[in-house]
């Protein structure tokens, strides 16, 4: 009978959020944050063609650092990535527009993806989080409002669509503010103010406040402020009365952000994805007050029903979001020193590090050993980025063993000596300099090779 | 009005936290500060403007001596004009690190760029172009400047007689000269684009104390200048010849300066200038990057990070002491002494390029790109 009683409990709750879930909502602000979206990947796309990113990155380097699991990923050539990054561009109007928005979708996750994947030295949180936020536009209908798509065909209009569409680019938000947030929850931000007041130190010269720059207090100030940002940012966008307030917080954060570091499109990213909270009075308001009009959505309610596997896609999506960021834990060590389960986590400004790293290259059937030194293989944004991250380290010492002359025929050994200074700590061994890195393969249990600080 | 609202509470709100951080800037008092633009001047005043004035004479003596040597070849002129060259590649190398921007790349390039091509030398002396200080002035970085001059007064295989005998050609005297002028011009324009009757680059480099954007802060600029000077020195002038950035053979043609057998002296004197610019010159009140380490507290193993590199420096320039042959040689003959002299610049490299760079939050300008990981 109890467990009866508890099944009925548990049947009538999801009930009541699947209910909550489908009940229809004003289409608006889908169609506003499919627009926004497109334009900033539009923007994007562009500025990475126009800095010769494109050539830097993914055609120059010879070599690249590949995700493990997706060692099958490769650059497709000069011609080939040329295209790749025409082809983002192009997706990202038609996704601005709402023009074939199912088709633009997808293929753009699939290439903004694939790109992504190329190289490790090239991640970053916020193209991460495009990947994430271009597969879940996929399930979403933002194309039935304010697009050529809806214009062409009228029996594609909505006006409104269930609520789960609206809520679903909002917990992904909400999941990273949080965990940047509780990343942040660590004696060097909490209690040093590190690495912003090193940062800081570096920017004395700005505006204004620069000369206070200098003050280790302002720095400890700053980063609780970040992390009490971070933590509730989400809470204070969710909730009606807050939301004016809260989303003028996010453009002055990061427009300082932006000012003050060079963190590329990832504050514009912020502040028009976060635009996805507020509703359609909100939207309708402002847009009166500018002066502009906006016609009301055509159509009807569309439900959107998902499929079974669609349904289990999308909860899986999200159950990963919430293991994903966590997974450091099963690790021994401080993950901003060893760096194991660091990324796909939103650990995002915790470290200022730079590094030396020698190896050693030892022809064991010659006897002969030689130093070698990331820049005279890796750009230089490789070579910066490697040297502080163990993973990257034996993938480089495993190449720089099959590009030896003697890979076939010798009996190689690679070393390592790598110093690290972490957030203005003196520089320390990263990793075992004893440990013949090629007795080493890739995977994912703790490495016993990387030194704890 | 519901937007009204938000507005009116989050200016009041930016008045707070505001007002704080005016007052708190109004107390900014000038001892609990560096001033990092006193120690870019302090570099300017102390090395730059000095070390040009050093190169600029010890190039106008380097064209006079190639005047002398030309008007009356002798091998007593030849062995004055071979140690003019030698104080100006030494005064040369305690600068060379100072190519700061595009203009002066290109200006330092046309002094020294390493290695020369003497197929390129050799063709323009076999040709039949008037070999003026303007020809020079429009020939490519790899034929012109103090390697070119080294190329035609030093030979690591021949005698100074023969090499007097080779400078009976009068076209090979004629390019000497010219080479040399064109040294002295050199040493006028790089002065002169630093200086406040010329280009003024000096106010710019002092001035950009990373106000605004940080990649173009002079303390950026610089310092990967002297990351680059010093792996080039590690990896290729050190590494390469000694056989230990290869396959372990000692290769000494592939010293810097092997005709003349001026490498280590070349080293050295790098290193000297970069000694100087961590310590913002040699007088006691200059302001180094010494200062500005003690300034954030940077400690390594317990002891100043400055006191730790200061150590290092001393430790390399003691390293070259000991080595009492010329590079080409020491390779082959006293490979543990080149060794020594290796580990010791490596081991200045990690509180410099790790440590250093961490503190004072340099980015890597050739090809950085935006975002945090």
């Amino acid at each position: 009978m109890a467990i009866s009683k508890g099944w009925r409990t548990i049947w009538g709750v999801a009930g009541r959020l699947r209910s909550y879930l489908g009940q229809p909502v004003d289409i608006l602000p889908l169609a506003i944050f499919r627009v926004a979206f497109g334009g900033l990947m539009f923007c994007s796309s562009l500025r990475f063609i126009l800095n010769g990113w494109v050539d830097a990155l993914y055609i120059q380097p010879q070599f690249h650092f590949s995700y493990f699991g997706f060692e099958w990923v490769k650059p497709l050539g000069a011609p080939g990535m040329t295209l790749v990054f025409a082809a983002l561009l192009l997706l990202s109007l038609f996704i601005l527009l709402g023009l074939f928005y199912r088709p633009s979708i997808a293929l753009f996750f699939v290439l903004f993806t694939y790109v992504e994947l190329i190289d490790q030295a090239t991640y970053l949180n916020h193209y991460y989080f495009i990947s994430l936020l271009s597969l879940l536009l996929c399930f979403l209908p933002a194309h039935r409002h304010l697009s050529l798509d809806a214009w062409r065909r009228p029996s594609l209009r909505a006006k409104a669509v269930p609520r789960w569409t609206i809520l679903a680019p909002q917990l992904q938000l909400g999941i990273v503010y949080f965990f940047a947030g509780a990343a942040k929850l660590n004696s060097d931000w909490l209690l040093q103010g590190k690495p912003m007041a090193i940062w800081l130190k570096a920017q004395t010269g700005f505006p204004l406040i620069g000369p206070l720059f200098d003050y280790d207090w302002l720095a400890i100030l700053l980063s609780w402020a970040a992390a009490a940002y971070d933590l509730t940012i989400a809470f204070w966008l969710r909730w009606r009365r807050t939301r004016g307030i809260a989303w003028l917080t996010v453009i002055v954060f990061h427009l300082l952000t932006a000012a003050l570091f060079p963190i590329g499109v990832f504050p514009w990213v912020m502040i028009a994805t976060t635009l996805i909270f507020f509703d359609s009075r909100d939207f309708r308001s402002v847009f009166k007050r500018l002066g502009l009009r906006l016609s009301q959505p055509d159509g009807a309610f569309a439900p959107t029903s998902l499929s079974a596997p669609a349904k289990l896609m999308l909860a899986l999506f999200f159950f990963l979001q919430l293991l994903l960021p966590l997974r450091h834990l099963l690790y021994p060590g401080d993950v901003n020193w060893t760096m194991e389960g660091y990324r796909f986590a939103w650990r995002v400004m915790l470290n200022e590090k730079a590094g030396f790293a020698t190896f050693y290259v030892v022809d064991e059937t010659l006897g002969a050993t030689q130093a070698v030194y990331p820049g005279q293989h890796l750009t230089a944004q490789q070579a910066r980025h490697m040297v502080y991250q163990p993973d990257m380290i034996l993938q480089f010492a495993h190449y720089l063993a099959d590009a030896h002359p003697g890979a076939a025929r010798h009996q190689l050994a690679v070393y390592a000596e790598v110093y690290v200074s972490h957030n203005g700590r003196g520089s320390k061994l990263l990793i075992d300099p004893r440990q013949n890195l090629l007795e080493v393969g890739r995977d994912l249990p703790p490495a016993a090779w990387i030194l704890r600080y | 009005m519901p937007f009204r609202t938000p507005v009116i509470v989050s200016a009041a709100l930016c008045l707070l936290l505001a007002a704080p951080l005016f007052q708190g800037f109004q107390r900014a008092r000038a001892e609990d500060r560096f001033d990092r633009r006193a120690m870019l001047e302090s570099i300017v005043d102390q090395v730059v403007v000095p070390g040009q004035a050093a190169f600029e004479a010890a190039a106008a003596d380097l064209a006079a001596a190639a005047q002398t040597f030309v008007d009356e070849p002798s091998a007593d002129n030849l062995a004055r004009l071979q140690a003019s060259w030698r104080e100006a590649a030494d005064a040369w190398a305690e600068i060379a690190v100072l190519a700061l921007d595009l203009r002066l790349t290109a200006m330092h390039n046309q002094i020294s760029k390493r290695p020369p091509n003497p197929d390129f030398l050799d063709e323009i002396l076999a040709g039949d172009a008037e070999l003026s200080e303007a020809f020079v002035n429009g020939s490519g970085s790899t034929s012109r400047g103090l390697p070119a001059i080294e190329y035609l007064i030093f030979s690591n295989e021949a005698t100074d007689a023969e090499v007097l005998r080779q400078l009976d050609a009068p076209r090979r005297r004629q390019f000497l000269l010219a080479l040399a002028q064109n040294i002295a011009r050199k040493a006028g324009e790089v002065r002169a684009y630093w200086s406040p009757e010329g280009r003024d680059y000096a106010a710019r480099f002092s001035k950009a104390d990373q106000a605004g954007s940080q990649l173009q802060g002079s303390i950026n600029m610089l310092v990967n200048k002297i990351y680059e000077l010093l792996a080039t020195d590690l990896e290729m002038w050190l590494g390469d010849p000694a056989g230990i950035a290869t396959d372990g053979v000692a290769r000494p043609e592939l010293a810097e300066a092997g005709r003349s057998g001026h490498s280590l002296s070349l080293l050295a004197s790098r290193l000297v200038g970069l000694r100087k610019i961590f310590h913002g010159g040699v007088e006691a009140e200059a302001i180094g990057f010494d200062d500005y380490l003690d300034f954030l507290g940077a400690e390594l193993d317990g002891e100043p990070l400055s006191a730790v590199i200061d150590a290092r420096f001393h430790a390399v320039l003691e390293a070259i002491e000991a080595i009492d042959l010329q590079l080409a040689e020491a390779v082959v003959e006293a490979p543990e002494a080149v060794a020594a002299f290796y580990e010791a610049l490596r081991q200045l490299h990690i509180p410099l390029r790790a440590d250093m760079k961490s503190h004072l939050s340099i980015l890597v300008t050739f090809s950085d790109r935006d975002g945090d990981q």
